[in-house]
């Protein structure tokens, strides 16, 4: 599964010149391959060879997911596909950094709608910087300083490519899921402050402004880079949003004043310690009534080893740190103990979850998965 | 781009993911026998794409690029181009020498991880 609708062009996009192009449209073609062609194979090889082999030694077929990985890692295509996977992943960077590196220093807008209000002295969660998360070279706090917007630059046209386009030609794809679900879900809902935390370069940041026009929107990031991407994206896109550089666990900003506190694919990629401080700063922004929502990947479903497994790849190949341990959370009670009193849990189903999760086309359980909305109310 | 006054240029950019490389085969040629792989085919594919671009843009016939013999300036700027495809096509014979002066172990990967996963950062 795939969109082959170009990136949507903005003043901070880095696209390059003819060869950077063609080599970026090879990258989204091979991974494309990797995801729709060689990861439904990896089943094939498991039921046909894997699981066998593993038997004849054990005496029984593989269960859990640690086993499966046993009995896979043994498999000789099943290696050779990992290592074609990871270079693959590779030949994404490896596309995106020449032409972000061409940009040089960006002159940020000068008379902006919105705003950027950087702070070199926010000091980022150890987990945000200790891995180069996706195998992103540099990560999300790479900053070469003033007029950088490099690693958010990477990031814009990684994500694309990453996601089959699937995120569609802004890459808001979660952003509009979360907007669509939240105004379904509360209809009479029209918060006039929104917090996005970890807001990146700002894809699922702007939609909330799209949602409700007159709101004030802000997002918050550690990466001085993304955020200057971010902005000067927001003011070419003609959309008003402060970008401000803040730590999510304890923003500084002012309590009680947010009517919504948000985040888009950003819990996974915190720590067992971060991420309940994260919840408790959403407590603390929120006005009483005010709603917390967060979407991110779901939790592993313990009666689908094979699922679990392959997700589980993540952590080891492409540098998600947080990932295992955060997909067997309780959300649910992680939002209790933040003092959140009316907690839910609801399930965004979405093409783009298959693609990164299992694209079998004829997987029916791949089919009704999605992202996982936490829905949560501050209570007066 | 729009270089502020008087801003010395940026440093280039890393190229890849700090850490050590997982290994896939007992026998290290093959992973960087795949990623050259990888590398190539991509290098084949933006050729291709090239080709595509100059034939619509300029509908130049085969007769006429079978004749042609490039002069000095255009051998110059083809051995440039192809000194930059080697170095890509190569890539992964980099890899090792860089993560061994890094002084960076698989283990340090796996270290942090239980770091973030037992709560101590
Ligand atoms: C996968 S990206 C998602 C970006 C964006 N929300 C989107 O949907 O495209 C995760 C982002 O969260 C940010 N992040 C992680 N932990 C954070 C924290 N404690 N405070 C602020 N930002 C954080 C990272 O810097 C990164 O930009």
């Amino acid at each position: 599964m795939k969109r082959i609708e170009a990136q949507q062009a903005h003043a901070a996009l880095a696209m390059g010149r003819h060869d950077d192009r063609a080599r970026a449209d090879f990258a989204f073609t091979l991974r494309n391959h990797v995801t729709s062609r060689w990861m439904p194979a990896t089943r094939t090889v498991f039921d046909h060879r894997a699981a066998d082999e593993f038997a004849r030694a054990h005496g029984r077929r593989p269960q859990s997911p640690q086993e499966i990985r046993t009995a896979m890692d043994a498999d000789p295509w099943y290696r050779f596909y990992l290592s074609a996977r990871r270079a693959s992943q590779e030949a994404i960077w490896a596309a995106v950094i020449p032409p972000a590196e061409q940009l040089g220093r960006m002159e940020m807008p000068s008379a902006p709608r919105g705003a950027l209000r950087l702070d070199p002295s926010v000091e980022a969660p150890a987990y945000v910087g200790a891995i180069d998360i996706h195998c992103m070279p540099g990560g999300y706090l790479a900053d070469r300083g003033e007029g950088d917007t490099a690693a958010g630059a990477v990031y814009d046209r990684g994500v694309y490519l990453y996601m089959s386009g699937l995120m569609g030609p802004l890459n808001d794809g979660v952003g509009q899921l979360t907007v669509q679900f939240l105004k379904a879900r509360m209809p009479d809902f029209a918060p006039r402050r929104i917090l996005d935390m970890g807001c990146g370069v700002g894809h699922a940041t702007l939609p909330w402004k799209a949602a409700w026009p007159e709101a004030e929107v802000i997002g918050i990031d550690v990466g001085a880079a993304l955020l200057r991407h971010a902005h000067l994206r927001a003011e070419s896109l003609g959309v008003a949003v402060a970008f401000v550089q803040a730590n999510a666990e304890a923003t500084g900003l002012e309590g009680d004043t947010f009517d919504l506190v948000t985040s888009s694919i950003v819990l996974h990629e915190t720590s067992a310690r971060g991420l309940p401080a994260i919840l408790a700063e959403c407590h603390r922004l929120l006005r009483p009534g005010g709603v917390m929502c967060h979407v991110d990947q779901p939790r592993f479903e313990d009666d689908d080893p094979w699922a679990t497994f392959l997700q589980e790849n993540e952590t080891h190949y492409n540098n998600e740190p947080f990932w295992r341990r955060y997909r067997r959370l309780d959300l649910e009670a992680e939002a209790r103990a933040a003092g959140f009193g009316e907690v839910e849990l609801a399930t965004l189903a979405a093409d783009v979850v298959r693609q990164s999760q299992n694209n079998a086309p004829d997987d029916p359980r791949a089919r009704a998965r999605g992202f996982l909305a936490l829905l949560a109310v501050k209570h007066g | 781009m729009a270089e502020p006054e008087g801003s010395p240029p940026l440093p280039p950019l890393p190229r890849r993911a700090r850490g050590a490389r997982p290994a896939f085969h007992d026998e290290p040629a093959v992973d960087r026998l795949i990623a050259m792989f990888v590398a190539l085919a991509s290098e084949v594919s933006v050729l291709a794409d090239r080709v595509a671009t100059l034939e619509q843009l300029t509908g130049i016939g085969h007769e006429q690029v079978d004749a042609h013999v490039p002069d000095l300036a255009e051998r110059t700027w083809r051995e440039t181009r192809r000194e930059a495809l080697v170095a890509r096509v190569f890539a992964a014979l980099d890899d090792e020498p860089g993560t061994l002066a890094g002084g960076q172990r698989p283990e340090d990967y796996w270290e942090t991880i239980a770091k973030i996963e037992r709560g101590e950062v």
